[in-house]
């Protein structure tokens, strides 16, 4: 059985609670029974801690992404030092604001949650 | 005994899997060394890491790490840090790449003693699931007062699809 993560855009306002993504990660999980574990070789179906276990990992990873998951993107999207310091030296040269326009870009499509 | 490193286990992965614990490590050998090959995810998702005790996965928030990953279509090296957090992370987005899953090295310390840090180094390479090749080398402390004797993987959503994780134990004299 797989589950996989829902994919859900949170806009803003419109940002789930904690509580709100346990409700979903329970949800998940019931759909996805029965799960399994190995501990040294010996694969078995998750008891109820394990279970319970899960759906505090995956409401957790689901709050995680929700409210942290714009540093990462933004980090690869700003682009090198290197490149932006080109990017400020043509700036510099040439009077435009290619430098400023992109970081604002990329902090327009990833947004800080609220 | 002279230095050498020495195969405690292997374990190689069933499609559905949903979590692995790897246990063994005791005082026998100062750094064990750990290899996971070839794992893949059914779906997208990040590859966490727990320290066991007699077996059990501790959740508490006591785990600090940082890591660089490079990307192969972009000069920039990003650098990530947490303190506190419940998890060690070894991976972000991995994919089912058939070509070039998850394979990381992870090297354990202080497992065996309770008045040290577990401390763990991890170097791994994998394409994501946005088909780029990531580089990633990182390392963090597990801050409990604890005998550890394992550790515990999982993934942020679904299960695992393969791989093959082997244990070994690296005594330096």
């Amino acid at each position: 059985m797989v589950y996989e993560k829902a994919s859900i855009v949170y806009i803003g306002e419109d940002m789930a609670t904690l509580e709100e993504l346990t409700v979903e990660a329970t949800a998940e999980i019931e759909a996805a029974k029965p799960l399994y574990k190995v501990v040294d070789g010996v694969r078995s179906e998750f008891d109820t801690v394990d279970y319970d276990q899960a759906i505090t990992d995956l409401a957790n990873s689901k709050w995680n992404d929700q409210q942290f998951g714009y540093i990462q993107a933004r980090q690869e999207a700003y682009g090198s030092i290197a490149d932006q310091l080109d990017m400020m030296y043509w700036d510099n040269v040439n009077g435009t604001t290619t430098w400023a326009d992109h970081i604002a870009q990329v902090k327009s499509d990833n947004p800080k949650p609220v | 005994m002279g230095a050498g490193l020495n195969k405690i286990s292997s374990y190689d992965i069933t499609s559905g899997d949903s979590s692995i614990t790897i246990t063994g490590l005791t005082s026998q050998y100062e750094v064990y060394f750990m290899q996971l090959n070839n794992i893949k995810a059914v779906s997208n998702a990040n590859l966490y890491m727990r320290v066991t005790q007699s077996g059990v996965a501790d959740d508490s928030a006591i785990y600090d790490y940082s890591y660089n990953q490079a990307f192969d279509n972009s000069s920039t090296i990003t650098d990530t840090g947490f303190q506190g957090n419940t998890v060690f992370y070894l991976g972000q987005n991995l994919g089912s790449n058939v070509t070039h899953p998850f394979n990381c090295s992870l090297y354990l310390f202080n497992f065996s003693t309770d008045s040290e840090y577990s401390l763990i180094t991890q170097y791994a390479t994998f394409v994501n699931n946005a088909d780029r090749n990531v580089s990633m080398i990182g390392g963090g402390q597990y801050k409990g007062n604890s005998i550890d004797d394992g550790v515990y993987f999982y993934l942020s959503s679904g299960n695992f699809d393969a791989g093959q994780i082997n244990l070994y134990g690296l005594r330096k004299s």
